[in-house]
């Protein structure tokens, strides 16, 4: 599924721009603008994000969503990630931008 | 007496709940810093067999002032293939397919990066592969 994610890296060899995802394709990005579009495997997204992205479309990189993404939706997220990589919830922090 | 063993053989890796696992990044864009254009990481339980890389680059049009660009493709962190020039020529290109067998564990990363450091002008960048995905 499209998702409008939030940009992380300074666009160098060893930290490149990207998204904070372990599995995703896309690669539109806007370093302006710190947003990017990745296609990220449904798998991947809990279910109440999923509801979220539904309920704020988006169509450009560069409109800011009517709200902030929750706390507690980047906690859930992090923590469906942790399980289902086996890697704990320090290594991915994605935040729907 | 008869003996009967009740051993099997374990499963070849494509019969354990195998999937194939593929991505492509094609785009046609001017300068910009590295960037991320697709990235695998292998979940608990699963490991993957990539079967085939390939990259490629073609200069489309022509910079004002030239610069290196590149398509790549990291795999655990490091280079596993890189196709780039500084060549400032309309249809300099270069191209780089793979076939092996290179085995991701769980936890593992392959990811496919751009760059190009030149000012004005775009180049047309290429990374994908083909790999399959099963239980361990």
């Amino acid at each position: 599924m499209m998702i409008r994610m939030q940009l992380i890296g300074t666009g160098t060899t060893p930290d490149p721009f990207r998204v904070d995802l372990p599995t995703c394709s896309g690669g539109v990005t806007n370093e302006a603008t710190g947003r990017a579009f990745a296609d990220v495997p449904a798998v991947d997204v809990p279910a109440d994000v999923q509801a979220f992205v539904a309920a704020y479309p988006t169509y450009d990189l560069t409109t800011p969503l009517p709200v902030p993404f929750p706390q507690s939706l980047a906690n859930a997220w992090a923590e469906h990630l942790a399980r289902r990589y086996d890697l704990g919830t320090a290594k991915w922090h994605p935040v729907v931008f | 007496m008869k003996v009967t063993s009740y051993a099997v053989a374990r499963p070849a890796y494509y019969d354990r709940n195998a999937t194939s696992s593929y991505n492509q990044y094609s785009g046609v864009v001017g300068p910009h810093a590295e960037t991320t254009r697709w990235t695998v990481t292998i979940a608990a339980g699963k490991k993957m067999l990539v079967e085939q890389i390939g990259i490629t680059y073609f200069n489309v049009s022509v910079a004002t002032v030239a610069g290196s660009y590149a398509s790549n493709i990291f795999i655990v962190g490091q280079y596993l293939a890189s196709q780039g020039s500084s060549v400032n020529v309309v249809a300099t290109q270069g191209a780089l397919y793979l076939t092996g067998n290179i085995t991701l564990y769980a936890g593992e990363t392959m990811y496919a990066t751009t760059y190009n450091y030149a000012t004005g002008g775009t180049v047309a960048h290429s990374m994908t592969y083909k790999a399959t995905q099963f239980d361990t």
